[in-house]
């Protein structure tokens, strides 16, 4: 490398860090402010700040997100575990039986993946509202209990399983029922792993429909960490420390699945090319 | 019953995405043509009528504009930092592994979350940017109380949410790249811009143009970060369409109108992954031999 390349690259790097560091820094400064005292949000001088751990505690005593944690566990588990039943099943069929409308079918559930969320929310959102759930933790999880990407994602892992390992089963007499449980969900169990880790930090994260169908004891965590910060609004003088407690709270679940996932998700992308 | 058995196991599965997806869109074309009390449940046809009522009222126009400007102030600072991200962290030492895995995990957060974070760092008088403005001598800025600031600021989150992902996959897309094309242009002396130019952009094009639409349909559908950090303001400032699709529907009641506009956006993004599916067989170059 010649010099101007050799201080070019050094310059894009040092630019990268830096940039690197802006994009965790607003985890970082909301972690540390969410430490302090109202009050040493307002005062420039460093050595008058205090440390203010109770913070965290505030968040279920005080702000009562309790209850709110309890909802959106409850959702994104029994959605979590609704979406992983109903995708093996339907990417078990598509992977290892032959039928008649197989292509068609599948076609249909690759197809719900380029299908927005705001033209299914007033019909499910009037759906739900007939069959009287409205509000109810039910509401926010019978929509989400299919999910056409990870039938998708499961369908090809599911069809990389060598035939070899099923035929001994077969010759047995075992059902297509037995051959999945016991041939090829144990193979496949990381990839159904790291779906249900995603399916649960999907719903964990999800706001919009949540909105719509829960009120008051049934909200989520999410809603309820909206309001909370929406009930202080531009009002400088608030308890930022304790919203700001409440939200890194909020972010742990996915921080941890981003630590337990991040080789699948950002290392393995640069692997294969998408073309 | 042999016959019927994949049919079974399909069933859960493709039964609840045709009820909970496939049906929404008939429905909401039932709807958006019928005049529906929420009430008492009564529809009557009213032909188009929902849909003209929507393209004469001032707040669609004004929506329309506002996501048009959030989509311009954030996608095309995304595409082009990560482009030029991409051919840095594309390198494989463990520096340029832990910058991939930083950019990516604002991506996987919770956006109620960050949005809050983020409305404290804008906040004018205790926010942690004019704070840091005001050290260096430079007044308070009303982010999130100007119209225009306001905008900027919800396009700020929106690149810096987004910017790890678009990173990831140039960064795919520039792996997919034989090197033997760069060590032709560097034998025949082709500078780093003619290389760039002329093998670079061509072949990432696809990825280029895979993101922009993907970006495109995705601000569409900005609602949590809006809704969170300025709720559609100040003065309707950042009333973007989805959520002038949530005041119609869920504040206003406004089902009728709220799924003509449904509708609208919906063919709308349709018709943007069509023109993406025209467009990549004409133009672009997905094949090199």
């Amino acid at each position: 490398m010649t010099f101007p390349d050799r201080l070019l690259h050094f310059l894009g790097w040092a630019g990268a860090a830096l940039l690197g560091f802006g994009v965790v820094f607003p985890f970082l400064i909301g972690i540390g402010a969410s430490l302090l005292a109202p009050s040493d949000l307002l005062n420039p001088n460093v050595g008058e700040w205090s440390l203010h751990p109770e913070n965290y505690l505030r968040v279920f005593t005080e702000a009562g997100l309790g209850a709110y944690f309890m909802n959106s566990i409850i959702i994104a588990l029994s959605t979590t575990v609704g979406t992983m039943i109903t995708s093996i099943l339907a990417a078990y069929a598509f992977a290892r039986m032959e039928f008649r409308g197989r292509n068609m079918l599948f076609w249909a559930v690759l197809g719900t993946l380029t299908i927005p969320e705001l033209i299914c929310i007033i019909p499910n959102y009037l759906l739900m509202a007939k069959m009287k759930l409205v509000p109810s933790i039910w509401a926010a999880v019978l929509p989400q209990l299919a999910s056409g990407f990870v039938t998708f994602f499961l369908r090809q892992h599911f069809m990389g399983v060598p035939k070899v390992y099923e035929e001994a089963a077969r010759l047995d007499g075992a059902s297509h029922f037995k051959i999945l449980v016991d041939v090829i969900v144990p193979i496949c169990w990381a990839a159904i792993a790291s779906m249900a880790l995603f399916a649960f930090i999907a719903q964990w994260n999800s706001y919009l429909w949540p909105l719509i169908v829960l009120r008051g004891d049934t909200q989520t965590v999410q809603i309820a960490l909206a309001n909370l910060q929406a009930s202080v609004r531009e009002q400088p003088f608030t308890d930022w420390p304790l919203i700001l407690a409440a939200s890194c709270v909020v972010l742990l679940p996915s921080i941890v699945f981003f630590l337990f996932a991040e080789r699948q998700l950002v290392q393995g992308a640069g692997l294969g090319g998408i073309k | 019953m042999r016959i019927l058995r994949p049919y079974l196991y399909l069933l859960p599965c493709v039964g609840l995405l045709g009820l909970f997806i496939y049906w929404p869109i008939v429905y909401s074309a039932w709807l958006s043509i019928h005049q529906t009390n929420i009430l008492n449940g009564r529809s009557r046809y009213v032909g188009f009528d929902n849909y003209l009522e929507l393209f004469g009222s001032d707040q669609f126009h004004h929506s329309l504009w506002v996501t048009f400007l959030l989509m311009l102030v954030s996608v095309p600072p995304r595409l082009i930092l990560a482009l030029a991200l991409a051919h840095l962290l594309r390198e494989s030492h463990a520096f340029a592994r832990m910058l991939r895995g930083i950019y990516f995990l604002p991506y996987v957060t919770s956006s109620v979350a960050i949005s809050v974070i983020w409305s404290w760092m804008f906040n004018t008088d205790i926010g942690f940017i004019n704070l840091t403005l005001g050290a260096i001598g430079i007044g308070k800025v009303p982010w999130l109380q100007d119209v225009n600031l306001a905008l900027v600021a919800v396009g700020i989150v929106a690149i810096w949410k987004q910017l790890g992902y678009d990173t990831l996959l140039f960064i795919a897309g520039l792996n997919a790249i034989p090197d033997d094309y760069y060590e032709a242009a560097r034998i025949d002396r082709a500078g780093r811009w003619r290389r760039f130019r002329d093998i670079t952009f061509p072949l990432v094009a696809p990825t280029t143009l895979f993101l922009l639409v993907v970006s495109v349909i995705d601000s569409f559908q900005i609602f949590t970060l809006v809704n969170v950090i300025t709720r559609g303001g100040p003065a309707n400032g950042t009333d973007v369409l989805m959520n002038f699709l949530y005041y119609l529907s869920f504040t206003l009641f406004d089902i009728s109108t709220g799924s003509a506009l449904a509708v609208l956006l919906f063919l709308g993004l349709v018709a943007i992954t069509l023109a993406k599916l025209a467009f990549a067989r004409d133009k672009v170059n997905y094949d090199l031999s």
